[in-house]
């Protein structure tokens, strides 16, 4: 059974459709990237996987359970593009953040409790990061605040986790920690991993799977299959097809 | 008169009792208004509820009890205008907070017997506050402020980022109201304190004040409430020794501490 299965969605604003007729089967285990060009849809789609958007027409489960009917929101992590505080006074600590991570799976009235602390200081440590604990979370550096928000996406141990272009706002050696980070818990930990990017070539050295949108999924399927599509030739250009397959 | 004779009037204490209450309150629900950028929902509410103080003295009835589910209705009407009008926040606040001062003004001309009484209301009159006053007063402070406790992480996290509390299974829109609900409690209970041109002070100030000193979000909540605390039997205190107004003169503590706050955070 697909950890998550999308079947025919449709996502519109206002007059103007997203995208249409959207399918794809996502196993336990798989490390999926999502590309498509600026407006193609990407982030959409993750909105209406984790029910922030509401779909025109379609059918999405998790867990084989219908999106409608999901409560258990715990097994799912988020990592948005960049969160961007909208207020840098914010008066938050970074173990606040990462504890907002744990709501999902508590039970008015919600608490915070000193087997959550020891949680939340383990997501810490395994993102290196325990030492800026008590830090502000608007005194800290782009690269610091997204591997706070990646603790956050992780304090609960979630199954699947769904990353917005993580790492846009990082310089290139963090980027490389990041992904290093990703594949190692798609790997040891099995956690499944939906990440957006607009670099499809990036994408290709991490993810198992492609999806590619562009007002609709024209490519879904492993990696190697798209490079060798002539399909995707078609669609690309021969050139293109083979720069991004070349990056890979 | 000296601070230790002042503090021995009943009335004073009873002032000191149900201001410090309604500014603890307001010290903590205004972080999550400030930090929402709805701080002048309480200013809308403030002006909704001297219509409803106007209709409860029109009407004959107490005018504070009379204020409280109309100004609930006001600010679910609000959340209403917002959510099913698609009206902006700010646009919604000010249909219904000028239609709240309309009708005060209309009912305020039609019966001049209680141009008087509404005067007190538009400023504020803690140092005439009655013991049945005072002991409702304490009871919706210490109601509202249980509510916060038990939705105080459902509460931050919206104040954090709306969607990202969605993706831990928050109940946005229920918070979202709830916050509003409260807040309509809260500016009537307000109204006596400081009076409806002043309410909003007493939600922002002492908010902003703890923000200038960078606390993680608990430490800013209690620093809040100190602040608030501290301006209101201040305030009060110095009201009598200048014999000054008390709403005008705890609004001004508060802009002191503001100011000596933001001054230390900008040489720090």
């Amino acid at each position: 059974m697909p950890i998550i299965s999308v079947k025919n969605l449709t996502v519109k604003y206002g007059n103007r459709e997203v995208f249409s007729g959207v399918s794809f089967d996502v196993e336990k285990g798989d490390y999926v990237g999502i590309a498509g060009q600026n407006g193609s849809g990407k982030t959409t789609l993750i909105k209406v996987l984790l029910g922030l958007v509401k779909p025109e027409k379609g059918e999405i489960s998790i867990d084989g359970i219908s999106l409608n009917n999901f409560n258990t929101w715990g097994k799912i992590g988020y990592l948005p593009q960049s969160l961007a505080l909208s207020n840098p006074l914010f008066p938050a600590s970074v173990k606040e953040v990462v504890a907002l991570g744990l709501l999902s799976e508590k039970i008015f009235p919600k608490r915070i409790g000193p087997k959550d602390e020891e949680r939340i200081i383990a997501a810490l440590e395994l993102l290196g990061i325990s030492d800026i604990k008590d830090k502000l979370i608007g005194e800290l550096s782009g690269g610091q605040q997204q591997r706070v928000f990646l603790a956050h996406a992780l304090v609960c141990n979630p199954e699947i986790l769904i990353l917005d272009e993580p790492t846009t706002a990082l310089d290139p050696e963090i980027r490389g920690i990041f992904f290093g980070i990703l594949n190692k818990l798609n790997k040891e930990k099995g956690v499944t991993i939906l990440l957006i990017s607009h670099d499809v070539g990036y994408i290709g050295n991490f993810a198992k799977k492609l999806l590619y949108i562009d007002k609709k999924a024209v490519f879904f399927g492993p990696f190697k299959n798209f490079c060798d599509s002539k399909e995707m030739e078609n669609y690309f250009g021969e050139n293109l097809q083979h720069s991004i397959c070349h990056q890979h | 008169m000296d601070i230790l004779e002042i503090i021995q009037f009943a009335f004073v204490q009873k002032a000191f009792i149900a201001g410090s209450f309604v500014a603890l309150l307001c010290s903590v629900l205004g972080l999550f208004l400030v930090l929402q950028r709805l701080s002048l929902i309480g200013d809308g509410l403030a002006h909704v509820s001297f219509g409803a103080i106007a209709m409860g003295l029109f009407f004959g009835l107490y005018p504070i009890y009379f204020a409280i589910p109309v100004v609930i209705l006001a600010s679910v009407f609000i959340l209403k205008l917002v959510k099913k009008g698609r009206f902006s926040g700010d646009a919604a606040i000010g249909i219904v907070s000028s239609a709240g001062i309309a009708g005060g003004v209309i009912l305020a001309s039609l019966s001049n017997g209680f141009n008087v009484d509404l005067f007190s209301y538009l400023f504020g009159n803690i140092l005439a506050i009655s013991s049945a006053e005072m002991y409702f007063s304490i009871f919706l402070s210490v109601v509202v402020l249980a509510v916060i406790y038990l939705f105080y992480y459902d509460l931050f996290s919206i104040t954090f980022n709306e969607d990202y509390a969605k993706t831990t299974g928050i109940k946005t829109e229920r918070i979202n109201s709830l916050l509003v609900v409260l807040t309509a409690i809260t500016v009537v209970l307000a109204v006596k304190v400081v009076g409806v041109m002043l309410v909003s002070s007493l939600l922002i100030l002492p908010a902003v004040t703890a923000l200038q000193l960078k606390r993680s979000f608990k430490a800013t909540i209690f620093i809040s409430a100190v602040f608030a605390v501290f301006s209101v039997i201040i305030g009060i205190i110095l009201s009598i020794i200048l014999n000054i107004p008390a709403g005008a003169s705890i609004v001004m503590c508060n802009f002191f501490v503001f100011i000596l706050a933001f001054l230390l955070r900008n040489r720090s």
